[in-house]
């Protein structure tokens, strides 16, 4: 039972740890795989809009495509990819599409210049089978066909779930003609961001918002999500403590005669002390060990998402394993302090009477 | 898994203030005047002191795929007579005219296991929904009945074509409220009614909610609106005092023309009506978690006020504090183009 709290409260840690490392990691790489220094959203809350654009939902806002011009011109813009994204039917399977032109291949590696037809993510292709070459049949409010030209590489990121089109069918099939969802802006020097960003803002209709910032706030708001989720687990923590210092105690009482015959036997206090410590800090690695093995399997089970619709798989490292068991050990160490302390302090003529 | 929707939950909470926060809501209000309740121990706030001005200005609604389409108010009837005025109609109405007129291809009819007048077919084809706001507003991607969202003057309304999972999700939302409407006879009752703030969150379980006809110059008397929870809370004895706060205008929106609630009380707890500080709300469900939108706004909370929102017989009404001057000012210095 010893073991049990203990492992109860280093399970939640561990998977709190592997499920919180996931999701930082998740919106991190969601983020930075927009491949943008800037991003220009239509007016509205630049988090919604921001995810929208990283799912391929549809957003009820939009930004007006003859801004595009403007953008280019800005002072420190290298490139603009104007985007569009929606949930469309691809071959009747309904899919994330994102629209765009050639300026993406400056902000994605795809290993491919060639945007004439769609270019189909990983996850994309296996779930509508689809190979180069193959015709697909993309609708919603209008309908097109298109060869697939390239199956892109697994990037772990949202990038696999989309199609890519060439921007005027994406358009054309979301109805949003003259009409983007976002535009992704790379500046010449990073350093002068943000005075590129209030220069964009100037430009009306849009607003100017650095991924880096859009991250901090989400991860920020997780953040308070995870306190909820510390405290939880301090508390998982603290009875595992309780329990382990009810456990030990119980032990002094129950092996006072045994004590008593150490001491007379010329055992040291210090001895005893020992004795205690070591059995607790046994126990208590034994609990985080087996703690080790449940929130392992307890991060599997939890939902694989970041609360924002972001896919996120728990992140493992031994730096987590290190600090369970140190946090075991921890456990052990303050539970056994009283207890040991009592069994040192036992007296062997008091404790040898009862034999 | 409920524990994990909790989390969401509180997620969704905290991105909703967020979203104020982000988008800079311009909340001045302009007070024609407030109303502390009850008034000589009557729940009711007096009539005839503030009303609503009617649609009077054309508008124009962009239906995705097809156009944009004018309306000229005059020209729209209700077609819940039962719920509005005469001179004031809801979303649906404008789209029913535009269909009468023959200026859209639109096939609809009424669902009473919906309560509400569906689309059943718009352009040849289905699966349609809305976004609408409020002159100075934002869209917000409401879970309010089309033919229950009242028009006023310069408002925006966009039809697209939903996501088959939200819409599902909020066709079977629906259908839940009628069934527990009918469940109860006819009555409203709401099963968990939450008033957060800085200080407590209250919790008020299976609250019986009756009309006190705030808005009779909108809605017919007897309809029940979201404020009506608050104000049968307060007659069943469960709030002390309540405060309510007129606004004609706010800032950039104009016309605003709603009742804010500013302060609830209780025997032993209060809520400062400080600055710009007021309560939105929520109606949801469980069924809806994670088709909220945006960020779990179940409704239009911010621009659909409690007086205009017509209550059905929901799962939840949460009440949420809001300072939204602070709101404004980090919107401002977050993003200088930001407007609500």
């Amino acid at each position: 039972m010893t073991i049990g709290g203990i492992a109860i409260g280093v399970a939640t840690l561990f998977a709190l740890l592997a499920l919180s490392s996931g999701i930082e990691g998740a919106l991190e790489r969601e983020i930075s795989g927009l491949g943008a220094h800037i991003l220009l959203l239509p007016i509205g809350c630049p988090y919604t809009l921001t995810l929208s654009l990283m799912q391929g939902a549809d957003t009820p806002e939009f930004i007006p495509e003859d801004v595009v011009p403007h953008v280019r011109e800005t002072e420190n813009v290298r490139t603009t990819v104007p985007v569009v994204v929606g949930k469309a039917k691809v071959n009747g399977e309904l899919t994330p599409i994102y629209g765009t032109t050639d300026d993406v291949f400056r902000v994605k590696s795809w290993g491919t210049a060639d945007l004439t037809g769609a270019l189909v993510g990983s996850y994309a292709a296996t779930k509508l089978k689809l190979k180069p070459g193959d015709r697909i049949t993309v609708d919603l409010y209008s309908e097109v066909t298109v060869p697939v030209t390239k199956i892109l590489d697994e990037t772990q990121g949202r990038d696999d779930t989309f199609v890519f089109l060439p921007l005027a069918l994406a358009q054309k099939v979301l109805a949003l003609e003259a009409k983007l969802s976002g535009i992704l802006v790379e500046t010449e020097n990073v350093a002068k961001v943000t005075q590129t960003r209030y220069t964009l803002a100037k430009i009306a209709g849009i607003q100017a918002v650095p991924p880096s910032e859009v991250f901090d706030t989400l991860v920020g708001l997780f953040g308070s999500v995870k306190q909820t989720l510390i405290l939880i687990t301090g508390i998982a923590i603290v009875v595992g403590v309780l329990t382990t210092m009810n456990t030990m105690t119980m032990a002094v009482y129950e092996r006072r005669r045994e004590i008593g015959l150490l001491r007379a036997l010329g055992s040291t206090r210090r001895d005893v002390f020992a004795l205690f410590l070591s059995e607790s800090l046994l126990v208590s690695l034994a609990g985080g060990v087996v703690g080790l093995a449940l929130g392992y399997a307890a991060s599997f089970l939890l939902p694989r998402t970041s609360g924002f619709g972001i896919a996120a798989s728990p992140q493992f490292s031994l730096a987590y394993v290190g600090i369970c068991l140190l946090v075991a050990c921890a456990v052990g160490t303050l539970s056994a302090i009283y207890p040991a302390m009592m069994a040192a302090r036992t007296q062997p003529i008091r404790a040898l009477r009862e034999l | 898994m409920r524990s994990w929707n909790g989390m969401t939950r509180i997620l969704e909470l905290l991105i909703s203030v967020a979203t104020l926060v982000a988008v800079g809501i311009g909340a001045t209000g302009e007070d024609a005047g407030s109303a502390l309740l009850p008034l000589a121990g009557n729940w009711t706030p007096p009539a005839g002191v503030h009303a609503g001005r009617p649609p009077s200005n054309k508008g124009t609604v962009e239906i995705r795929g097809l156009g944009t389409f004018e309306f000229d108010p005059p020209q729209i009837q209700a077609l819940r007579k039962d719920l509005f005025r005469p001179g004031h109609f809801s979303v649906f109405d404008v789209l029913a005219s535009l269909a009468k007129a023959g200026t859209i291809p639109m096939e609809y009819s009424y669902d009473e296991s919906l309560g509400t007048y569906v689309i059943e077919s718009l352009n040849g084809k289905s699966g349609w929904w809305y976004d609408a706001h409020y002159a100075g507003g934002a869209f917000e991607r409401p879970v309010v009945r089309m033919d229950e969202y009242p028009v006023k003057d310069g408002m925006a309304i966009q039809l697209y074509l939903e996501s088959p999972d939200r819409l599902a999700a909020i066709t079977q939302d629906f259908g839940k409220q009628v069934a527990r409407l009918r469940s109860n006879g006819g009555r409203v009752v709401v099963p968990k009614v939450t008033v957060r703030s800085p200080r407590a969150t209250l919790t008020f379980n299976d609250v019986g909610v009756t009309a006190h006809n705030v808005r009779s110059d909108v809605f017919q008397t007897g309809v029940i609106s979201v404020l009506d929870v608050l104000l049968s809370l307060g007659e069943q004895g469960q709030l002390s005092s309540l405060e309510l706060a007129w606004r004609d205008r706010m800032e950039n929106a104009d016309p605003v023309d709603n009742y804010f609630v500013d302060q609830v009380r209780t025997e032993d707890y209060s809520t400062e009506a400080a600055g710009d500080c007021t309560y939105v709300h929520e109606v949801g469900s469980e069924t809806l978690m994670g088709f909220l939108a945006p960020h779990g706004h179940a409704t239009s909370h911010v621009h659909l006020t409690a007086d205009v929102e017509v209550l059905t017989s929901p799962e939840y009404v949460e009440f949420l504090w809001a300072c939204l001057q602070e709101a404004r000012a980090s919107g401002e210095n977050k993003n200088p183009q930001a407007k609500d």
